[in-house]
C-alpha cells in the first residue's frame, strides 16, 4: 500500500507550490466513489445493521415523548415551563437559538465556500446542509409551541383574518418569522437541488423496481445534460449569492430580538456580527461532532480526511476567537461606557448567581477551542471530538447567559428571580434531539450523505492536474 | 427528443466515451458539423463544454432578477399596506412606516422569491420533470450520471444523415456508438392517472373551503376551549363572597388613605376654581366673599393669553363668537332656522362680555367652563386645567377689549382707526 | 497543480521596478501636499479657536481615512497568506509596498497627538479638564468613569503600540516576501501563513482601540461595541477598491503587470470589493438599527447630531456608501471589463471619505460646546456659540479641501516612493502558477 501512503502525504503536505489531494485512495475513482457512497444506501437495503435500528427505536421513542409533551402543553398551557417573572424567555428561546445556530453550518459551507472557490466542500456539504435543515425543524418547534395558543399561530403570518388585523412588521419576532421561514425554505430547495444528479446516480444504479421509481420520481428525469448542467450551474451560483447574505441575515434577525430591546446585556452593537460568528462556530462543531463517527462507520475516510476536519477546526478556532473578541469588546465597553446599569450586568454575569454558566460558556466556546493553534490537537481525532462537543455545550450556555442573565436582574430590583427549568424544559430540549436524529438517521439510510457529482468534479480536476 | 416522425428505424445516435476530453473533442466536430439538436450527458459538469458544444448564456439571472424585484416591491407593498393603510397601530412611538424596520423583511422577501423561482426556473427551462426519455431505453445510458460522457444526436435535426452522423460519431473515439430504439410507449400519461390528479386537485379545496365557510358563518354555539385552565381560571369576581377572608369579601380594602390615579386634586383652587374647605368656611362664616377664587391661579403671560385664545376659538367660538358676543357660526344657523319655523326651543348662548358675566370671579367662569351651565355641556373632559384658566384669562381680555374706550389705544395708533 | 502549466513570461525582479515612472512623482505629491498641509495649518491656527477645531477635525477626517488605507493593505497580506490564497500571487506585493506608509502614518498623528495635550477640547473633548462640570446634564457620570482610560499619557502610549504592532507586522511580512524573490524558497510561504494566523487576533484588537480612540472617544459619552467592525469594514473595503484602480492600470495593456493582472483577477477583486461594500452595509445598518429602535437618549445623540445637523438623514450614506456600489458591481461584467473597476473603485474611495466625514465632523458641535463653556471671554464664547449655530450647513470647505490634499499627497508619495524603488510582483512566489492560470466558475 505504498502508493495509498503517497496519497496519504500528498493529501497532508505543506507544500505551497502544489494543492494538496482532497480524495485520497490511489484506486477512487467515478465508480468507486458510486460504490462507497450510493453503496451505503443500497447495502442498507440488503441489510441494514441492527444498530440503525436501535438507534432509529431510540430517536424516535423520544421524539414520541416529544409529542407527548406538546401535547400536554397545549392542554395547560407554558405554565409547565421554568418561565416565570421575571425570566419569561426561558429555554424555549434558549433552545431556538441554539438550534438555529447550529442551522447556519449547511449553508455557509454549501454557498459561502463555493463562493470563495473552496473545494473541499464538497466533501461535507451534503451532509452539513441535510444537518442545516433538520437544525431548522428542532428550531422552528420552540417558537411554535411556546406562543401558547398554537391554533392561531397563523396570526404570525400575513394572512387575511377575521379580525381584519395586521401583524406588526416593525416587530422583530416578525422579522424572525421571515427570515427564519425564508431560511427553511431557501435552505431545503438548495439541498434539494445539490440532490437530483445524486438521485439520478441511485435511479440509474438501482437493482429494483420500487427503488428505481421512487428515485427516479425524485430526480426528475435527470440526464446529466450539459445543456442542463449549464443552466443548473448558473442556478447553483445563483442561490450561493443569495445564500450568503441569507445566512448573515437570519442569524442577525435573531440577535435582533435581543438587540433592539433596551435591557443592558441584550442591547449592543456588537450583536448581529457576533451572533452570526457563534452561529457558524457552533454549526461548525455540530457537523464535526456529527461527521467523526459517521466517516468512520461508513469508511469514507478517503472522501471525509482529516485534511477536511482540520479545515473545520481551523474555521471553528477562527469563529471561536471571533466570539470571544464580542465577549471582550462587551465587556470593555460596559466598562468604558460608565453606564451603571450595564456595568451591573456584566459584573453580574460573571460573578452573579449565574456565574457558573457565565464561566462554562467562556471555557467552553473561548478556551478550548484556543487548542486548536496546536497542529497535533487540530489533526487529533479523539481530542478534536472532545473539543467540538464542548463547543456545542459551551454555545448552549452562551444562549442561556444572555437570556436569563440579563432577564433575571431586570431594571425592578424587587422582581428579581432565580431562574429555574421544569422537567419540562429538560424533556423538551432533549425531545428535540429525538426529532434532529429521527431525521438524520432516515438521511443516513436513504439519501447519498456526499455530494457525488460535486466530489466527481474535484476528482476529475485533481487527476488531470487542472 | 421527439417521437419519430421520419423513416427512420431509430429515434437518433448515443455514443459513449471514457474521458471528459474525448467528450469534449467529439462535441467540438459534432458543433463544428452543424448540427443543432444534440446533446452531451455527464455525470458532472465538465468545464470548457459549454463552448465546445456552442452553449449560449441562459437567461436565468435575467428572470430571478425579475423576481427578486417583484419580491422588493411585494415586501414594501405589503408592509406599507398593512401597517400604515388597513391596520395603523402606533407601537412604542415608531412611525407607521420607516424604511428601517422594513429593511429586514424586504430583504428575506427579495430572497425568497428570487431563490425559490432560481430553482424552478432552472427546472422549467431545462423542460423538468421529464420522467419518460427515450435514452432511457439505452442499457448503457444509464452510465452518464455514473462513470462514462454520452454525447446524443436527434434523428429530428435537419442536417441528419444516419450514414455520415454514424461516421462522424466513429471517427471522434467513441468506445461505442448505439442506435436509440424507438420508442411505441404511450406519450400521454394514463387516464387513471389523470383522473386520480383531479380528484386530488379537489379534495384539497375541501379543508380550504371549510376555513374559509366558518371565517365567513357565525354561530350562536360557544366558543371550543382548548386551554380549560386559562378559559376557567380559579379567580374570584368582585363580590362574591370567599372563605379566604375574616370579612368574606374577595376584593380587599385599600389602605387608608390611598387616592385611585390621577385623581388626587390636592390644590380645589386649581382644579376646581373654589376655595379650600378652611378659606371656604371662614368665607362663608362672615358671608364677605362667594366660594370661588377670585384671580385665576396661573400667571397672565402671552403665551397663555395666545393658547386660550387657540382653545377659545376650537371649543367656545362655535357658539358664543369669535369676540365672545354670542354669535357664533351655531347660533347664526339656529337664528336662521327659526325664522323659517325651526329650531324650536332654542336658547342663545350667552354674551360673555356683559358686565354680569364680566364681574364674576374667575374661579366661577372656570367652573362654568369645567361642568357647564344651563343649556352649555361641562367641557371639563374636554379641556385641560390649564387651557381651562387660559380661555378664562382670555375671556378677560374679551370682556376688556368689549368694554374698551378710546383712552384704551395707545396715542400712536389711533390714526388707524 | 503545476505540472501542465508553465509560466511563459519573464520573471526577472528588475523588469518589475517602476523606477522613475513612479518617483518622478514623489517629489511632485510631496511638494502639493507639503504645501496644502502648510497653508491648512497656517489658517487653522490663526482663525481663533472654533476654526482650530475644524482644522483639527477636517485633519483627523483625512489621516483616519489614509490610515485606514494602510491598515486595509496590511489585513490584505495577513489574510492571503494565512488562507493559503494563490489568485492573489500577483496582486498581494502591492499591498506589501502600500503598507511600508505606516511610518509615515504614525509621523502624521502629531498634530492629533499635539491637541491632546494642549489641554482644551479642540478635538477630543475628553481633554477639557473641566469635562465633568461642562458636560450636559446627567452625561457627567458618563464620563467621569473614563479618566482611567482617556488620558493623554494612556492615549499617546497607546498609539505608540498600534503603531509599533502595524509596523512590525508589515516589514516582517514584506521582509519575507522580499526574500522570496531572491531565494525563491517556498518554506518562506509556510512560515508566513504559520505567523500570519497569531497576526489576526493582534490585527483586529489593535484597529478596534484605534478606531475606538480616534473616532468614538471625540463624543465621550458614546459608545457602541460594533464600532471597531464598522472602521474595519470600512477599511478593507477602500483599500479593495484601491488595489482595483491600481491592478486595473498597473494590469492594462502596456503597464507593468500587464499580462500578470488578468480579468480574472479583476473579477476577485472587485468580488471581495462587493463583498465589503455589503459588509459595510450590514455593519452600519446593524449598529442604526439597534440605535434607532431602542432609542435610548445618550446612544440616539450621536446619531442626531449627525442626522438633524447636517443632512438629514443616515439613509443618504446608505444610498452612497452602500447601494450605488451594491447594485453597480453586482453584474459580473463590472468587476471583469478592465476599466470598470476603476469607476466604482474611485467611488467608493469618494464615499469612504464621506463615511470617515461622517463619523468625525459632526463632533465638532460638541468641542464647541466644551470650548465655549470655557471660554475666556463673553466675546469669545459668543464667537464659538456663533459657529455651533452655523453647523445647520455641511462644512466642507476649504480646510477640508487642504487637509485631504495634504495629507492625501504624503501618502500618495509614500506609494510612489515605495513602487519605484522596489519589484511590485512577488516574482518567486510559488503559487505563481496557479495565479496565472486559475479561472473563476
Amino acid at each position: 500500500m505504498s502508493s495509498q501512503y503517497d496519497l496519504q502525504i500528498q493529501n497532508e503536505i505543506e507544500d505551497p507550490t502544489i494543492r494538496p489531494k482532497l480524495i485520497m485512495g490511489d484506486s477512487t475513482t467515478y465508480a468507486s466513489l458510486d460504490d462507497d457512497v450510493v453503496g451505503i444506501v443500497e447495502g442498507f437495503v440488503e441489510k441494514t445493521p441492527m444498530a440503525w435500528y436501535l438507534m432509529i427505536a431510540t430517536s424516535l421513542s423520544i421524539l414520541t415523548m416529544l409529542g407527548g409533551i406538546v401535547a400536554y402543553l397545549i392542554v395547560t398551557g407554558v405554565g409547565i415551563w421554568g418561565n416565570q417573572s421575571p425570566v419569561f424567555w426561558g429555554w424555549p428561546i434558549v433552545n431556538f437559538v441554539f438550534w438555529v445556530g447550529i442551522a447556519h453550518a449547511g449553508t455557509l459551507i454549501s454557498a459561502i465556500l463555493f463562493l470563495l472557490k473552496q473545494d473541499w466542500r464538497t466533501s461535507i456539504n451534503r451532509f452539513a446542509e441535510a444537518m442545516t435543515i433538520f437544525a431548522v425543524c428542532c428550531a422552528g418547534l420552540f417558537p411554535g409551541i411556546h406562543v401558547g395558543r398554537m391554533w392561531v399561530v397563523y396570526w404570525l403570518f400575513p394572512i387575511p383574518n377575521q379580525m381584519e388585523m395586521w401583524p406588526n412588521f416593525r416587530s422583530p419576532l416578525l422579522w424572525d418569522v421571515f427570515a427564519v421561514s425564508t431560511y427553511a425554505t431557501i435552505s431545503l430547495l438548495f439541498w434539494y437541488m445539490g440532490l437530483i444528479p445524486d438521485l439520478a446516480t441511485i435511479r440509474d444504479r438501482a437493482t429494483t423496481k420500487l427503488r428505481q421509481g421512487i428515485y427516479a420520481i425524485f430526480s426528475m428525469g435527470w440526464t446529466g445534460s450539459s445543456r442542463h448542467w449549464h443552466r443548473y450551474e448558473k442556478a447553483y451560483l445563483i442561490l450561493a449569492g443569495l445564500a450568503t447574505p441569507l445566512v448573515l441575515s437570519v442569524h442577525t434577525v435573531v440577535s435582533f430580538d435581543f438587540a433592539v430591546s433596551q435591557l443592558p446585556g441584550w442591547h449592543t452593537t456588537i450583536f448581529p456580527p457576533y451572533f452570526v460568528a457563534g452561529a457558524i462556530f457552533s454549526g461548525f462543531a455540530m457537523v464535526n461532532t456529527l461527521i467523526i463517527p459517521i466517516r468512520s462507520i461508513f469508511k469514507l475516510q478517503h472522501v471525509v480526511t482529516l485534511r477536511h476536519l482540520e479545515v473545520m477546526n481551523k474555521v471553528i478556532l477562527a469563529t471561536g476567537s471571533m466570539v470571544g473578541y464580542a465577549y471582550a469588546m462587551e465587556f470593555f465597553i460596559a466598562w468604558y461606557s460608565g453606564n451603571p446599569y450595564e456595568r451591573f450586568v456584566f459584573e453580574n454575569r460573571a460573578f452573579g448567581n449565574y456565574w457558573w454558566a457565565y464561566w462554562t460558556m467562556v471555557s467552553c466556546n473561548v478556551i478550548f477551542p484556543q487548542l486548536f493553534w496546536f497542529k497535533g490537537i487540530r489533526r487529533s481525532v479523539p481530542a478534536m471530538l472532545v473539543v467540538c462537543i464542548f463547543v456545542n455545550v459551551g454555545m448552549w450556555f452562551e444562549r442561556f447567559v444572555i437570556t436569563v442573565t440579563s432577564l433575571s436582574r431586570d431594571f425592578l430590583p424587587g422582581s428579581w428571580n432565580y431562574f429555574k427549568p421544569t422537567a419540562f424544559d429538560y424533556l423538551t430540549f432533549l425531545g428535540s434531539f429525538g426529532l434532529f436524529f429521527t431525521l438524520f438517521l432516515l438521511f443516513v439510510r436513504f439519501l447519498p450523505m456526499i455530494a457525488i457529482s460535486e466530489v466527481k468534479g474535484i476528482l476529475y480536476k485533481q487527476n488531470s492536474g487542472h | 427528443m421527439d417521437n419519430n416522425q421520419n423513416d427512420l428505424p431509430h429515434l437518433g445516435l448515443l455514443a459513449e466515451y471514457e474521458t471528459p476530453e474525448a467528450l469534449m473533442a467529439a462535441a467540438e466536430k459534432v458543433r463544428d458539423g452543424g448540427y443543432k439538436r444534440w446533446d452531451t450527458h455527464t455525470p458532472f459538469p465538465v468545464h470548457g463544454i459549454d463552448e465546445a458544444m456552442g452553449i449560449k448564456n441562459t437567461i436565468l439571472p435575467w428572470i430571478v432578477l425579475g423576481a427578486g424585484a417583484a419580491g422588493t416591491v411585494t415586501a414594501l407593498v405589503l408592509q406599507y399596506w398593512t401597517n400604515a393603510v388597513a391596520y395603523p397601530f402606533l407601537i412604542s412611538g415608531k412611525p407607521l412606516f420607516s424604511w428601517v424596520p422594513a429593511f429586514p423583511v424586504t430583504f428575506e422577501l427579495t430572497v425568497l422569491f428570487a431563490g425559490v423561482t432560481t430553482l424552478f426556473a432552472m427546472l422549467g427551462l431545462n423542460r423538468l420533470p421529464r420522467l419518460h426519455n427515450p435514452l432511457f431505453n439505452v442499457k448503457r445510458f444509464a452510465r452518464a450520471t455514473q462513470d462514462r460522457f454520452f454525447l446524443a444526436i436527434d434523428s429530428q435535426d435537419p442536417l441528419f444523415n444516419d450514414s455520415s452522423a454514424k461516421a462522424l460519431l466513429a471517427g471522434t473515439g467513441a468506445s461505442a456508438v448505439e442506435e436509440v430504439p424507438d420508442d411505441n410507449s404511450a406519450t400521454t400519461p394514463p387516464m387513471w392517472m389523470l383522473q386520480a390528479f383531479v380528484a386530488f386537485a379537489f379534495l384539497t379545496f375541501i379543508p380550504i373551503g371549510i376555513i374559509v365557510g366558518s371565517w365567513k358563518s357565525t354561530s350562536d354555539k360557544p366558543a371550543w376551549h382548548f386551554v380549560w385552565d386559562m378559559d376557567f381560571q380559579e379567580s374570584y369576581r368582585t363580590g362574591e363572597q370567599v372563605p379566604l377572608f375574616e370579612n368574606g369579601m374577595a376584593m380587599r380594602a385599600p389602605v387608608e388613605g390611598t387616592i385611585a390615579t390621577g385623581e388626587l386634586f390636592a390644590s380645589s383652587s386649581y382644579f376646581r376654581g373654589v376655595l379650600d374647605d378652611e378659606t371656604l368656611d371662614k368665607a362663608q362664616a362672615d358671608r364677605s366673599a362667594s366660594e370661588y377664587v377670585e384671580f385665576a391661579p396661573i400667571a397672565a403671560t402671552r403665551p397663555t393669553l395666545e393658547r386660550g385664545q387657540e382653545r377659545f376659538a376650537i371649543y367656545c367660538a362655535p357658539c358664543h363668537g369669535d369676540s365672545g358676543y354670542g354669535d357664533g357660526i351655531v347660533a347664526e344657523r339656529a337664528t336662521s332656522l327659526i325664522a323659517t319655523g325651526g329650531a324650536n326651543g332654542w336658547v342663545p348662548p350667552t354674551n360673555v362680555t356683559t358686565p354680569v358675566i364680566a364681574s364674576q370671579p374667575d374661579g366661577q367662569l372656570f367652573d362654568s367652563i369645567t361642568n357647564g351651565i344651563r343649556n352649555m355641556p361641562g367641557y371639563g373632559k374636554q379641556i385641560s386645567v390649564d387651557d381651562r384658566w387660559a380661555i378664562v384669562l382670555y375671556l378677560r381680555a374679551l370682556q376688556r377689549g368689549a368694554n374698551a374706550t378710546i383712552d384704551d389705544v395707545p396715542q400712536s395708533e389711533r390714526g388707524g382707526l | 497543480m503545476s505540472h501542465t502549466m508553465e509560466i511563459t513570461q519573464d520573471l526577472s525582479p528588475e523588469k518589475f521596478v517602476l523606477g522613475a515612472r513612479a518617483g518622478r512623482w514623489v517629489s511632485k505629491f510631496a511638494g502639493i501636499g507639503a504645501i496644502a498641509l502648510a497653508i491648512a495649518i497656517v489658517l487653522g491656527l490663526t482663525g481663533g479657536e472654533a476654526t482650530t477645531s475644524r482644522f483639527l477635525h477636517a485633519y483627523l477626517t483625512s489621516y483616519m481615512y489614509f490610515t485606514s488605507i494602510c491598515l486595509g493593505a496590511l489585513f490584505f497580506v495577513i489574510i492571503m497568506q494565512v488562507t493559503s490564497a494563490g489568485w492573489s500571487a500577483t496582486t498581494r506585493r502591492i499591498a506589501e509596498l502600500i503598507t511600508m506608509n505606516l511610518p509615515l502614518m504614525a509621523v502624521m498623528s502629531l498634530p492629533i497627538l499635539a491637541s491632546v495635550f494642549m489641554g482644551n477640547a479642540t478635538l477630543f473633548t475628553w481633554v477639557d479638564p473641566h469635562i465633568v462640570d461642562n458636560a450636559k446634564p446627567g452625561l457627567s457620570h458618563l464620563i467621569v468613569t473614563k479618566e482611567a482610560y482617556l488620558n493623554p499619557t494612556f492615549f499617546t502610549i497607546r498609539l505608540a503600540i498600534y503603531f509599533l504592532i502595524w509596523i512590525g507586522v508589515a516589514n516582517w511580512f514584506r521582509k519575507n516576501s522580499m526574500a522570496q524573490d531572491v531565494s525563491g524558497d517556498p518554506t518562506l510561504t509556510n512560515r508566513m501563513k504559520k505567523f500570519a494566523a497569531p497576526a489576526i487576533p493582534l490585527f483586529a484588537l489593535s484597529i478596534t482601540f484605534f478606531s475606538l480612540d480616534m473616532l468614538m472617544s471625540l463624543d465621550p459619552t458614546w459608545f457602541s461595541t460594533i464600532f471597531g467592525v464598522y472602521y474595519f469594514a470600512g477599511s478593507f473595503g477602500v483599500f479593495m477598491a484601491l488595489l482595483g484602480i491600481l491592478s486595473n492600470k498597473l494590469g492594462a495593456e502596456g503597464g507593468i503587470l500587464s499580462g500578470f493582472i488578468r480579468d480574472e483577477h479583476f473579477h476577485d477583486i472587485g468580488k471581495l470589493t462587493f463583498a465589503f461594500v455589503m459588509f459595510w452595509g450590514y455593519i452600519a445598518f446593524s449598529q442604526y438599527i439597534l440605535i434607532w429602535y431602542a432609542n435610548i437618549p445618550e446612544e440616539t445623540a450621536w446619531y442626531h447630531e449627525r442626522e438633524n445637523l447636517y443632512w438629514g438623514h443616515v439613509g443618504v450614506l446608505f444610498a452612497l456608501r452602500f447601494a450605488i456600489p451594491f447594485l453597480g458591481l453586482m453584474s459580473k461584467h463590472m468587476k471583469r471589463v478592465p476599466g470598470r473597476m476603476i469607476i466604482f473603485g474611485g467611488w467608493i474611495m469618494a464615499m469612504h471619505y464621506y463615511d470617515m466625514f461622517f463619523l468625525t465632523m459632526p463632533s465638532q458641535i460638541q468641542s464647541l460646546g466644551y470650548l465655549e463653556a470655557n471660554a475666556a471671554t463673553p466675546e469669545a464664547a459668543e464667537a464659538l456659540a456663533a459657529a455651533a449655530h452655523s453647523f445647520e450647513a455641511m462644512p466642507f470647505g476649504l480646510l477640508e479641501i487642504l487637509c485631504l490634499v495634504g495629507i492625501g499627497g504624503i501618502f500618495c508619495a509614500g506609494v510612489a516612493h515605495a513602487f519605484s524603488k522596489n519589484t511590485i510582483l512577488a516574482v518567486r512566489d510559488p503559487r505563481m502558477t496557479e495565479s496565472l492560470h486559475f479561472h473563476n466558475p
